[in-house]
């Protein structure tokens, strides 16, 4: 177990796991307010 | 500290000052551009892009997935159309909207706020990762923190980071920020 979590903490995973996750947020951003052109005043 | 390097400092803290107080606007006149509501290009834009999707959406049957898909694409498509037109964008004569980018306070939505975001958020990945490589080095072996990355101490870098302009300026202040020359190796020239 803790050779797993020291390969899940290895660079490349990290990155791997940690840009999957920026990207999902960035799409659902893009699905729930689609086309932003600019900056939304409310 | 040598005079170089107060030369140096002051340098660097004019060019900073100059990028943040000189917000004077350029005062352009957008003679060129209407808004984008009242542009009849815009307009034409909007109806020749809903005639293309009601085009094809000719070749389905209503209760097609294509269908469904082609509806739904319609009605984004107005309502970008409706929502661009409804803010303060200009339009040029071919019916684009045109992002204002001089810094006036009218058109900051466009390019200024977004740009101090993405300086804010782009400074703060730079400084928690300055950080955890600095940690890193004050550990035993260095080196295999950077490859094996220490994920609690990492994660609490990284939620500490949004405060990352004032304590750059802090380190700046304070000489932490900027390494002394002499400590910088340079290939024989």
């Amino acid at each position: 177990m803790n050779d797993f979590l020291k390969y899940l903490s290895t660079a490349p995973v990290l990155i791997a796991a940690w840009l999957s996750l920026t990207s999902s947020f960035i799409m659902f951003i893009n699905f729930v307010y689609p086309d932003p052109l600019i900056f939304p005043s409310f | 500290m040598s005079i170089f390097l107060k030369v140096k400092t002051f340098f660097c803290l004019s060019l900073f000052s100059l990028a943040i107080f000189n917000t004077q606007p350029a005062l352009a006149d957008f003679t060129s551009l209407t808004p984008c509501k009242d542009s009849s290009a815009f307009q034409k834009r909007l109806n020749s892009s809903v005639k293309k999707l009601e085009n094809r959406l000719k070749l389905y049957t209503p209760e097609s997935k294509e269908a469904t898909f082609l509806n739904k694409e319609i009605a984004a498509t107005k309502a970008r159309f409706e929502r661009y037109g409804n803010s303060n964008l200009l339009c040029g004569k071919e019916g684009l909207p045109r992002i204002i980018a001089t810094g006036q306070w009218d058109h900051a939505n466009e390019f200024v706020i977004p740009g101090i975001l993405f300086i804010y958020i782009t400074g703060w990945i730079g400084w928690v990762g300055r950080k955890y490589l600095r940690y890193a080095s004050t550990t035993e072996n260095s080196f295999e923190n950077e490859i094996i990355i220490n994920v609690p101490i990492a994660l609490s870098i990284m939620n500490s980071g949004f405060l990352w302009p004032v304590e750059a300026w802090k380190e700046f202040t304070t000489g932490d920020l900027l390494e002394l020359d002499e400590n910088v190796t340079n290939s024989p020239r």
